[in-house]
Formats: C-alpha cells, structure tokens, sequence
C-alpha cells in the first residue's frame, strides 16, 4: 500500500527534516539544508519517475499515475531542482536555503503533485489550496522587505478571495452531481440537465477560481505586482507551476468529456482570453522592470495557451501534442531567464531594470547570449524552441475559424514580439562610459552547467529534436485522450 | 564526396552560420575575419558549383533533400533548387563575400557582431530561397527579421531606434499575414484530404479552393512579399531603414532581403492562388507603376542619401513587380517575368555597388582627419568608372544587364497589351530619372570630401567594387548565361497558369448550352 505512496512520502520526510534542520543553527542557512533539499527533490523524483511495482490499489481512487502525470511531474521537479541549483551562491543564498522555506518548496511540490495524480474534486482543491497557500507563504518569507510584503499581500488578499469562490462552485458542481470523481461529475452534469440553475453559477465560479490561478483576465491583475515583489526564485517557480498545474487541470477537464458541455461557454473564453493578451501586449510596452515585463509574457502565454485548450474538444490529436509541446518550452525558456536574473541580481540591484541591461552584451557575453536565447523563445524567433509552439499557437487559431481571434493573436504577437526584440536590442547597446559591468555573480559550479543545458535544449528542440520530442509526448498523450 | 554531393544545399545554406558561430567564439579578431570571409566564400563556391550542375533539361526541381521535422504535424525540411532559387542563391553569395571585404577594416570593438549578423541573415535568405516546405519556408523568412532588426539598431545613426522600429513592426506584420495564411491553407488541405501536409506540392496539385478564399489567402502572401519587396504604399519603412543604416545595412538590404519579396511572389502567390491572381493583376500592375512614378517625384525633394537610395530602389523593384503581374486572358508572359528578375538581379548587385562606394567615401571621411595634400585636382578615375557603369545599368542604358531586361520587359508587355506596355515604358523611363538623382548625390558626396581625403580607390576596395560591376557587364553582353537556368522554371510557371484557365473555360463552356450556332462559335473561341 506504501509502495504506491512513496515518492509522496519522501516528500514529506523531506520537508519535515528541513523543518527539523531549521532548529539548529549550525544547519540552518547552509550546505546541510541545501544538500537536504536536493537529495529528497532527486529521491523523489526518481520514484515517481520509476515507481515501484505495487501491490495495492488502496489509493487508486484518488491517487494514479500514468505517463501523462508523470510528464508533468518531471517538469515541475526539474523546475524547481533547477531554480535551487541556480539559487546557490546567489545572493538570497542563505535566505532561501533556510530550513522553513525548503520545506515549505516541498510541501508546494507535494501539493501540486496531488492534483496532478488525482480526478477526484476533494484531493485536487486540497492540492491547490495547499499549493496557494505555500506559495502566499514563499511570496513574503525569503525577502522581508516592506515591498515583497505588499506583492505577498496583495497575492495573498486575492488569492483568499479566489480560493473562496472556487470552493463555492466546487461545492456547487458537487451538490449537483453529487459525486466528488471528475469524470463521473460530467458524465452527471450531462444526463441530467435539469439541476441547471446550480450548474452554470458553479462552473462561473470555479472559472473565476481557475482564472486567478492561471492568470487570466479579469483576475490577472496581482501578478506583475506579485512578480516584481517576490524575489525571483519564487517569481519563477510561481509562474511556471502555475501555468503547468492549471493547463494540467484544464486538460483533464476538456478530456473527460466535458467538450459539448463547454461549448456556450467558449464565448467566454474567448473574450477572457483576449482581453488577457491585449492587456499583457499593451501595457508590457512601457515597463522598465524585467520581472514585471517577465509577468506580463506570462499572462499572455497562459492567455495563448487558453486558445489552444479551447480546440482540444472540437479537434484533433495534435492539439494535446501542441499544449504539451507549448508548456515544455514555456519551462525552458522561464527556468532560463529567471535563471539569469537570479544571477545578475545582488543586494545593490534587487530589481532589474532594462537600464540595467544596456551594454551587458560587451561586459558579459554569455549571460547576454542566455538572455537573449530565452526571451527569443518566449517571442517565438526561429530556431528556438518558442518558434515551434508559435506555429502551434498559430494553426490553433487558425483552426477555430474566429476571425476576430486571429485578428487579436496576429496583433497581439506582434506587439510582444516587438518589445522582445526591443531588450535584446538593448542588450547590445553599449553604453560609452561604462567600462566594466555592475554585476558580479558569485561564481557557482550550478549556475552554468543548469543554465545551458537549458538553452542547448531550447536550441535543439526548436531546430533538429521537435519532431523527435512529440514522437515521445504522442503515446501519453493519446492514452490519455483515449485515442486510437 | 557522394554526402556532400546529396547535402549540397544544406551545406551552402548552413556554412554562413557555422562560419558566424566559430567566428563569434574565436578571440583573435583576425582569425574571425578570415572565418567569416572563408564562410561565405565557401558558400559562394558551392552555390557556383550548382549552378553549374544544375541542368535545364531535368526535372524543375533539383538536389533536393527530405527529412523528416515536425512529422506528425506533416512538417518536413525539404529542400531543392529551382531556376528562380538558383539566381537568387548565386546573387546572394556572390554579395556576401564582398560585403565582408567591404567592411574589412572598421571599429573593432563590434566588428565581430556585425559580421556575424550579416552571416546569419545569408543562412536566412538562403533557406528562404530553397525551402519548399511552407513551414520551413516561414522558418527561414522569419529568421531574416532578427539579424536585420539588430544590424539596423545597434550600428545606425542617430534615429536609429525609430528605424529599426518601422522596420521591424512592418516586416512582423507582414509576416504573421504570411503566417495566417499558410496555416490557413495548411488547414484547407487537411479537412478535404484528410492528411496534414505542408509541401508546396501537394498543396499545388490539390488547389481547389472557391475564389473567395483564394482571394484572401492571395491577399495575406502578398501583402508579406509586399512590404519585404517593398510595393507601393508599404514603402515607408525602406525610406527610414536606408536613411537610419549603416551604409553596410543598405547594401545587405538592397542586395540580398529585398529579394525574398519577389522571390516569394512568384514561387508562392503566383502558383497556388491563379484565379486570385488572375483578380487582381491589374490592380498589382497599377500599384506598382504608380509607385515606381511616385518615388521616381518624390526622389527629387530629398536631400538624405539614404532616402534617396530608398526611393530608387523602390521605383525599380515596384516596376518589376509590376511587370510580375502582367497577365491576360490566362496568359503568363514569359518575356516580362523573365526580364522583371533580371532587373531585380542586376537592380540588386548595381545598388550594393553605389552602397559600397559610398561605404568607401565615409571610410575615407572618418580616417584621415588631417590631411595636408589639398590636390584639388587630383582625378578619381576608378570611382567615376564604378560610379557610371553602376549608373548606366539602374538607368538601362546597352552593355549592362538593366538595359537588357528593359528590353525583355518591355517587349513582353507590349505583346500582351498595347497600353500595358505603354505604361510599363513610362514607369521605365521616370524610374530612369530617379537614378540620376541619386549618381548626381553620390558624386556630390565624392567632390565634397575629395577636397579633403578623398581621392580614388584603395587597391582593395578596387578588389570589392569591380567583381560587381563585371557582373553587370557579363549580364548585359551574355545574359542568355543567367536566363537560361531559369527560363525552365518560368515556362512552367506559365504552361501551368495557362492549362489551369484552359481547364476552367473548358469546363464552363461544357455547362453551357449553347443556343444558336454564333454562341457555340463564341464560346469555341474564348477557350482558346
């Protein structure tokens, strides 16, 4: 029965020995915490990875791991042992390595594996209050200053009032189905139609509960303020599960059946998502802050995501294949930049501007190569693996016959496309009378093994090896969406 | 031997860019320089050995390579060489080296970066010029943009932030167009046959979209080709581009990128939309001789050189363009499209040719500051020699290759129609005017600085200026040698033109029941 269990266990035992460490002195803040953390984050990965073969089935009710699961949960944990890997000889170092924090990332780790592994409604809302209610800790903790306090705060406000709603649908949908198990909820909702007044003021909730998360309009507002406030391991860990956690729900959602279900509401989507991208275009025009310009492509990449998750009902097997595809290379290039602001930044320069970038080129080629690699992929320049999900992205669109949507993507990707070219421009530009780089980063034996294999797979992926990584993606993907 | 042989085209296209990254990761800003002139030099040899190995009597379509990429999605890099690409690759390459050798001796600092974007951008254009993968092709047009945006942002003048600005946003809109509609088609093929696909082929065998859609996939490829070309009124951003650049971004822009456009035209719109195209070929026609008078005026109120620049080579591309689109009643001319690529080519190679002169005088601007010898007499001969033989070939004038495609344009059009022709001819000739402004700046350029430093040609930039010039005269005196690798591919394009509106009045004259005998004469003949 434990066998089953048991990476979630590790996780546990890990977070509990780093909470354990965080009382003594000698351990706290060191190599102890940071040895800990990595071991559990890397035990536990390789058994959900390889899971022992078990007997039991006392969890599968709620609890299973297929190949698809495993994907996802691969992504994350790389996400997260690369952001730690990066966040050594950085200069939060000591304030992230202290043992409440590295529990608290595993706790947030273990939630989200729960809604990853589990269709049962009760397990998934555990799994994502837990999560926002980690990461409302991890926004405030590592850096306290009045200004991350009021990013956390914010986050925190909103997110409480997000949560309440999306329990309230959430117990909605269940009053009327009268069954916690997702799939068996749609197939309730279908057959017997005349509970509808519930039905449609429960899914209006438990969207706008999703919408915070996944930073879509309207409830997308806290998230440049979220982002610039955190310090930028947390900015990173928080934009790139988030966006994986939901998509991941999303999909379960859309493939259980729920595609006629959801077809009035696709108007919905379809104005939600286009006030995101044009909101996130527009206004990441005239921010100087990196983080927050960082914030902004995240909305608008959940944004074009949204569009993608929209056809998976109506089309055909490409499209898992394409959102898969998008949210690996969403992971590559975020664990890339946020990488690299993680290394440029120190205590005089806590929050990058693009000022700060003007010259890095000359001064520092290789975190300006790195820079622009990742910020190319977000823009979707050929040769990166960003250009492959644009062409996704696009088909997708096109696909859906929505002419305005076209209108909208088409335009939208050209604002932001523009203001990526325009950083890296800005990268090279070299600024006369600096004769040496303000930056300094601590020299570390992580950061740059981490940070190019990183950019080598956004390279690769996007030139030689996409044919090759949806060939791997295409089997989960099928037995998942149940198509021959 | 054999490897190289199949894989000759990735290699040409491929060997600029490996060139670039080796050189960028090299210390010694020697050894890089020699890296990059090897690169292109090498591409050069081998676009030159293809040439010579393509064959007119095969198959269009030739040394073509197929790997599977994106092979669920129907995605494959296929690669081959037509009569269109092939020009267009030897003009390429044969530019590039001579670009590197233009920009030999400059500030060091950031010489290595602006090398190495040249070469990318040739990798660019040179898989644009030989995919046949619609997505593929997207790849390599898109991947134009970056180089380019960079070049003219970190290496221009003092407004060349807003240049690079107009530049990019112009060129991203067109290209998400193109975008739109190659999914768009990529999508048409798949819900009727069932498979997805993206090969020029297939899409071209299986074309029977309704006219309305045609019409608006024309719309989206063209409006692309015609802000990269560019076509009258999506010019502005050339004006500021030329202004705002580097002298080097000039000739990068003249000479290499704004050739994609037409290429593009005539391998994309042209064949998969003929109905589209058969719509609106007046209106292209109009548009392009209205542009080509319009900045053949407007040349004469500038004073910048760069803007001068711009709107020649406007007026002779938007000519060209023009004579793309002559068509009637189903007919291609062969002469015209024949003579308009001819034009583009030696349109091409005589403006890099006016851009490195003018490269050459900066050159000597910047360097000798003081100089005492104020030989105010002191003759120019190879410059004027340059500077006339680059003239007479934008101008038309015999012994140049601008004087021959005229000729092939012009006879061609007026076989079609009469005031086709006529209007072609005019636009010729007032483009004709808008060249002497621009050879009369350029010599007010030289007698401006000869007072101080200048005074001729340095033995290397001789080396520089007179490969292209020879190319001029070579394709004035024998152009059969350049035509005759393309004209397979341009009778093909036309033979399918014409058989595609046979098919159609073929079968429209069969619904039709004829009533009395006039009719069926009537009808007989409108289907020849």
């Amino acid at each position: 029965m434990f066998k089953s269990s048991l990476p979630i266990l590790i996780l546990v035992l890990g977070s509990i020995v780093t909470m354990l460490q965080s009382l003594s002195p000698k351990m706290n803040g060191k190599h102890a915490i940071k040895i800990s953390i990595l071991f559990f984050l890397g035990i536990s990965l390789l058994f959900f990875i390889f899971p022992l073969p078990s007997s039991s089935s006392l969890f599968s009710v709620i609890y299973q791991l297929d190949s698809y699961s495993k994907l996802f949960i691969l992504l994350l944990f790389v996400t997260l042992i690369s952001l730690c890997g990066l966040a050594i000889n950085s200069y939060l170092e000591a304030n992230v390595f202290e043992g409440k924090v590295a529990s608290i990332l595993q706790i947030s780790l273990l939630s989200m594996v729960m809604v990853i592994c589990s269709e049962n409604l009760c397990v998934i809302f555990l799994g994502m209050e837990l999560n926002s209610i980690a990461f409302f800790a991890l926004a405030g903790f590592i850096r306290p200053n009045r200004f991350s306090l009021e990013g956390a705060l914010k986050y925190f406000l909103l997110g409480s009032f997000a949560s309440a709603i999306l329990v309230f649908g959430l117990s909605l949908l269940y009053a009327c189905a009268g069954t916690l198990q997702l799939n068996l909820i749609i197939s309730a909702l279908r057959n017997s139609p005349h509970s509808l007044p519930w039905v449609p003021l429960g899914s209006c909730a438990t969207l706008i509960g999703f919408a915070f998360k996944m930073s879509l309009a309207p409830c997308q507002l806290w998230t440049p303020d979220t982002y610039e406030a955190s310090p930028t391991i947390i900015t990173g860990y928080l934009s790139i599960s988030s966006i994986l956690l939901t998509t991941n729900l999303a999909m379960k959602v859309f493939t259980l059946g729920a595609a006629d279900l959801a077809s009035p509401w696709f108007l919905i989507f379809t104005a939600i998502v286009g006030i995101s991208v044009v909101f996130a275009s527009i206004l990441a025009l005239v921010q100087t802050s990196i983080k927050r310009i960082l914030a902004y492509s995240t909305i608008s990449q959940s944004g074009y995501l949204t569009i993608i998750l929209c056809s998976l009902p109506t089309s055909s097997a490409h499209t898992g294949e394409s959102i898969v595809f998008y949210l690996i290379s969403f992971t590559i290039s975020s664990i890339v930049a946020f990488g690299i602001i993680m290394s440029l930044e120190n205590k005089n320069q806590e929050n990058l501007n693009l000022d700060d970038l003007k010259g890095l080129a000359y001064c520092m080629p290789w975190y300006a190569i790195g820079i622009s690699i990742a910020l190319a992929s977000l823009a979707g320049v050929p040769t990166t693996v960003g250009f492959i999900s644009k062409l996704f992205l696009f088909v997708s669109v096109v696909d859906q016959k929505s002419t305005l949507m076209i209108a909208l993507v088409a335009v939208c990707n050209c604002i932001s496309l523009f203001h990526y070219l325009r950083i890296i421009l800005f990268m090279y530009l070299s600024d006369p009378s600096q004769k040496s780089s303000k930056f300094s980063p601590k020299p570390s034996c992580f950061r740059a093994p981490i940070l190019i294999s990183a950019c080598l797979a956004a390279i690769l992926l996007g030139t030689f090896l996409p044919g090759h990584t949806l060939e791997l993606i295409a089997p989960m993907i099928r037995s998942k969406l149940s198509i021959p | 031997m054999d490897w190289i042989y199949a894989h000759i085209i990735s290699i040409t296209t491929f060997t600029p860019l490996i060139a670039a990254i080796l050189g960028l990761a090299s210390v010694n800003i020697t050894l890089s320089r020699w890296i990059f002139f090897f690169g292109s030099f090498i591409s050069f040899l081998l676009s030159c050995f293809i040439w010579l190995n393509y064959s007119e009597t095969l198959p269009i379509g030739q040394f073509s390579e197929i790997y599977p990429w994106l092979e669920h999605f129907g995605v494959f890099y296929r690669v081959e060489v037509n009569g269109l690409s092939l020009l267009f690759m030897v003009m390429c390459t044969f530019i590039c080296p001579l670009l590197i050798m233009c920009i030999w001796d400059e500030n060091v600092a950031r010489l290595k970066t602006k090398l190495a974007l040249i070469l990318i951008l040739e990798t660019g254009m040179l898989g644009s010029l030989t995919a046949t993968d619609l997505f593929l092709f997207y790849f390599f047009w898109e991947a134009t943009l970056l180089p380019i945006y960079l070049i003219m942002g970190i290496f221009g003048k003092q407004r060349a932030t807003h240049a690079s600005t107009k530049l990019i946003i112009f060129n991203l809109f067109g290209s998400l167009l193109l975008l739109i509609g190659i999914c768009n088609l990529y999508l048409a093929h798949a819900r009727e046959f069932g498979f997805y696909t993206s090969n020029l082929q297939d899409l071209l065998n299986s074309n029977h979209l309704d006219l309305f859609t045609q019409k608006c996939l024309f719309l989206s490829f063209t409006l692309a080709f015609a802000v990269r070309l560019p076509f009258w009124p999506l010019h502005t951003w050339l004006l500021d581009a030329h202004s705002q650049a580097p002298k080097i971004g000039s000739a990068i822009l003249s000479g290499i990128l704004l050739k994609t456009g037409a290429y593009g035209f005539l391998r994309f719109s042209i064949p998969l939309f003929p109905d589209a195209f058969n719509y609106f070929s007046n209106f292209i026609v109009g548009l392009g001789i209205l542009g080509a008078i319009w900045s053949a005026v407007a040349i004469y109120s500038e004073e910048d050189t760069g803007r001068i620049f711009a709107y020649a080579s406007i007026s002779h591309l938007s000519l060209a363009s023009a004579a793309f689109a002559i068509t009637d009643a189903g007919r291609l001319s062969v002469e015209t499209i024949s003579g308009g690529i001819l034009r583009i080519i030696s349109n091409g190679i005589s403006m890099s040719a006016l851009t490195f002169l003018l490269v050459f005088i900066d050159n000597k601007h910047e360097a000798g500051k003081q100089n005492a010898n104020t030989n105010n007499a002191a003759c120019t001969p190879w410059f004027t020699l340059c500077l006339f033989i680059a003239g007479i070939d934008l101008v038309g004038l015999p012994g140049t290759g601008g004087f021959v495609s005229n000729l092939i344009l012009l006879l061609g059009a007026f076989n079609i129609s009469f005031t086709k022709g006529g209007v072609l001819s005019l636009g010729a000739l007032i483009g004709a005017l808008a060249v002497l402004k621009l050879c009369k700046k350029i010599l007010l350029l030289s007698t401006q600085s000869r007072g101080n430093q200048f005074d001729g040609l340095e033995p290397m930039e001789k080396l520089t200026v007179m490969p292209l010039l020879i190319a001029v005269i070579a394709a004035g005196c024998h152009p059969q040698g350049l035509l005759s690798k393309v004209r397979p591919s341009i009778d093909k394009l036309a033979r399918k033109y014409q058989s595609h509106f046979m098919l159609k009045n073929q079968e429209s004259s069969s619904h039709r029941a004829p009533t009395n005998l006039n009719q069926v004469e009537f009808i007989q003949k409108g289907g020849q």
